[in-house]
């Protein structure tokens, strides 16, 4: 009995070093495409000037679609800054799915809102639309009041009223770059064709000067666990999906910045209910009715910082949003689980499902269980001192180099820290994310994965500090 | 096992490298910081100075004097920066200043170098120096196996006033495999001096690539002759041509264009319907009226709204008939009921 338990100890270490090992090389892949990637992108991106793309009438007309549910506070400014921003022709559609607070007046009473009426065609299903709302004075708003249905739902709604090509979906409590549209239309107008989703890149605000509604300067947040993400974020952002967009196997264009084509959106159905991972379902929707019927399509990444986000700064919430982050992963694979390594779907399916499955699902179990059960092998004697130390390194020095690199490849790229002493805090976080914070998150991703095979459903209270007030920090 | 050690050595190295590179990262940008805020003094410098001497031909050579190596390049960072804001002699004697500092030379070597964006960025330098050769180097650099570089020499050439036949720029710009931006930039700005050329090459061309950069160009100049040609290919062309057409019409009222927008409306495409309702819409002309009547019950929605859209902006009787399909049953008067409604006259 004893002889069969220390194999079966000495099998799971194994496994636990395998995909460890496995998943670094993975992220190496993902480090060089992502480096020739960039270099690709900021050679085009030399060559066309915003204010040309402004002005030459090339440009697709927008349509920026923006949830909001209990966003009372920061509904007004939103709204003005999105008014605000550099494009030759779009819409603002503000979608208050059923707000508990008083988001509607707000709008309704700041902006001097009226109840109007507007012809649409009901190509995706949603809740009730209780009134639409217009104003002469802003005539490219349209505010929908509509029976809460969750994000996707009022997305939906959104995606019904809008009049235009693309459509933009916004999250209410972004901050997006006065020439963001700008940037995440070039793909557009260079593959008009093929281009069907643009995703642009989101950066974390905390620390950032915020004078309305747009980042005047930008700064590092002081509170560890912020600081902790925007390492996160640069790897996520600027290495993995990069490096999958370079490939044509990107799954997930963020919920709080996406451009999509209307009539590509309409035909997968528009955003899938009843999911709290609405952005990656609706990427990986695309890839499959385009790959399924062999129709030629192509998604997009933009490196350029086009949105700004705030970050949790406590752990507690960080918690719920990472649970909720692993619960639509898990639900989207659930929906296309015959996409998972199938060669059908080429890339998407072989190389982004494949990925997911091992890394997201497989990988926190195996890794949680590696950090027992490896240090317990070496203690009673199962693996060498050699084995503990080879996967040690590749927790520790592999992550280090991972984290180091991508925020290397920012820097010498992008040059998106100004100051020495501001790269010198993210050299230390990228180093010290390997020692707990990275732990962390594996174990709320398992969590993730039990409130998933419990059926729990539902976003959770996300509480943020807001922009203004963490401008007066 | 081997392989245990190879992947703790390779693990600790690569950190080991990465912590290096983070530092050497870190201290290069505290220097680099520090440097590019005296550069920056000296470039303002260099910009004063570089304009008092443009204007004293004769002291250039005291100039070159003052100015050591170092300064040269911040000299030529500082004429990037200038040249594009001056006019007139004061920008001719600034590029002869450049001259004689030797750009052209530099730039021209440059043009050979075997990293193909370093071409492409002297071409760009290359535009402010219209000689001979200059131009004959730029005319190779079409050649290029690179797109961007060939892009970047006929944007030079154009910017000379030097630029070649259309019908080279389109073989040399307008495959079907290349997009960009500037491309439809670039014969944007060559639509006003080459309109006939440009007219010529689009009846010749069957290339949907190349017809739709060319439509794009001369919709900025509808003139008899432009409404002619695009005419003729009307017929023939594809729903993209066809709907690049219609919108490129739709500024100008002339009636010569109007059997387009006749045909249009009665195309097989619903992008050309629904373009060419939009477009009849702007052309205030009420013989549309009974076409986006019919339209009013297309089976797609994007073209029953462009009509009632349409209708709506012919106001009078354009409302009279959207009112008349209102009254009706179906498709249409829903359309046209909900269009009402939305502009208040329901």
């Amino acid at each position: 009995m004893t002889h069969y338990l220390r194999e079966a100890l000495w099998w799971t270490s194994l496994f636990s070093v395998s995909l460890l090992a496995l998943q670094s090389l993975v992220y190496l892949a993902q480090l060089i495409f992502a480096s020739i990637e960039l270099r690709r992108h900021l050679l085009r991106q030399k060559q066309v000037e915003p204010w040309w793309l402004l002005t030459s009438n090339v440009t697709l007309p927008i349509s920026l679609l923006v949830p909001a549910f209990n966003e009372e506070k920061s509904i007004v400014e939103n709204i003005h800054s999105l008014l605000g921003l550099n494009y030759p022709e779009f819409e603002v559609i503000v979608i208050n799915d059923g707000s508990k607070d008083n988001t509607l007046m707000a709008a309704v009473t700041a902006l001097g809102l009226e109840r109007v009426d507007r012809v649409y065609h009901l190509a995706v299903q949603h809740k009730t639309i209780r009134g639409l709302y217009g104003s002469p004075k802003y005539p490219q708003l349209l505010v929908i009041d509509k029976e809460n249905g969750g994000k996707s739902d009022a997305l939906n709604a959104g995606i019904n009223l809008s009049r235009y090509p693309l459509f933009c979906a916004v999250d209410a409590d972004s901050i997006l770059d006065s020439n963001a549209l700008l940037q995440v239309v070039r793909p557009y107008v260079e593959e008009p064709d093929l281009m069907i989703a643009v995703g642009g890149r989101i950066r974390l605000a905390n620390g950032c000067k915020v004078r309305n509604g747009q980042i005047v300067e930008f700064g590092l947040p002081t509170n560890s666990v912020a600081l902790m993400q925007v390492v996160e974020y640069i790897r996520a952002f600027l290495m993995a999906r990069l490096a999958w967009s370079r490939m044509n196997a990107m799954l997930i264009i963020s919920g709080a910045f996406g451009v999509f084509k209307r009539t590509a959106t309409i035909q997968v159905g528009g955003y899938s209910h009843g999911t709290v991972g609405e952005d990656m379902d609706l990427v990986v929707k695309l890839h499959r009715y385009y790959r399924e019927r062999n129709i030629p399509y192509t998604m997009r990444y933009v490196p350029d910082p086009v949105c700004w986000t705030e970050a949790p700064e406590s752990l507690a919430i960080l918690r719920r949003q990472r649970t909720r982050w692993q619960r639509g992963t898990l639900e989207c694979l659930r929906n296309h689980k015959k996409m998972i390594f199938s060669p059908k779907y080429g890339a998407v399916g072989i190389l982004g499902m494949g990925y997911y499955f091992l890394f997201d699902v497989i990988g926190p179990i195996v890794e949680v269980a590696g950090y027992i059960l490896i240090p317990l092998c070496w203690l009673i004697g199962i693996l060498s001192l050699k084995f503990f130390l080879a996967y040690l390194a590749l927790l520790a020095a592999f992550g280090i180099f991972l984290s180091v690199s991508s925020l290397l490849l920012e820097e010498l790229s992008l040059e998106e820290t100004p100051s020495a002493r501001g790269l010198l805090s993210l050299t230390g976080a990228a180093i010290l994310e390997n020692f707990g914070y990275r732990q962390l998150n594996n174990l709320w991703r398992i969590e993730g994965i039990w409130q998933f095979l419990r059926k729990k459903t539902g976003w959770g209270t996300m509480t943020r500090a807001g922009f203004s007030s963490a401008q007066k920090k | 096992m081997d392989l245990l050690f190879t992947v703790i050595q390779v693990s600790l190295a690569m950190a080991a490298l990465s912590f290096l590179a983070a530092f050497c990262l870190v201290v290069e940008r505290w220097h680099r910081n520090r440097i590019r805020e005296r550069e920056r003094a000296r470039i303002d410098q260099l910009i004063v100075l570089g304009l008092e001497y443009a204007e004293m031909p004769e002291h250039h050579s005291a100039l070159l004097q003052q100015i050591g190596k170092r300064d040269r390049r911040l000299l030529l960072q500082a004429f990037a920066e200038t040249i594009p804001k001056i006019r007139g002699e004061l920008a001719d004697q600034m590029v002869e200043l450049m001259r004689s500092l030797g750009v052209v030379e530099a730039g021209l070597q440059q043009l050979k170098s075997w990293r193909w964006w370093r071409r492409m960025e002297a071409c760009e330098k290359l535009q402010w120096h219209p000689q001979e050769r200059v131009i004959q180097a730029l005319h190779d650099a079409l050649d290029d196996s690179v797109f961007p570089v060939r892009v970047e020499a006929a944007r030079a050439l154009a910017a000379m006033g030097a630029a070649p036949e259309i019908p080279v720029l389109l073989a040399k710009l307008a495959s079907a495999g290349h997009r960009s931006l500037r491309v439809a930039e670039l014969f944007r700005t060559l639509g006003d001096t080459h309109t006939e050329q440009m007219i010529s090459a689009l009846l010749s061309n069957t290339n949907d690539a190349a017809r739709l950069i060319l439509i794009d160009a001369l919709s900025q100049s509808t003139t008899p002759e432009v409404i002619d040609a695009f005419r003729q290919i009307f017929g023939t062309a594809s729903a993209d041509v066809k709907s690049a057409v219609l919108r490129a019409i739709a500024s100008t009222q002339d009636p010569a264009a109007w059997p387009m927008v006749e045909a249009g409306l009665q195309d097989s495409s619903p992008l050309v319907r629904a373009q060419a309702a939009t477009t009849a819409g702007s052309f205030a002309d009420t013989r549309a009226i009974p076409l986006l009547k019919q339209l009013l019950h297309d089976f797609e929605w994007w073209v029953r709204y462009s009509a009632g859209e349409s209708l709506t902006r012919l106001k009078g009787p354009g409302l009279l008939a959207l009112w008349d399909a209102a009254a009706g049953e179906g498709l249409a008067a829903e359309i046209a009921g909900g269009l009402l409604r939305e502009k208040g006259l329901a």
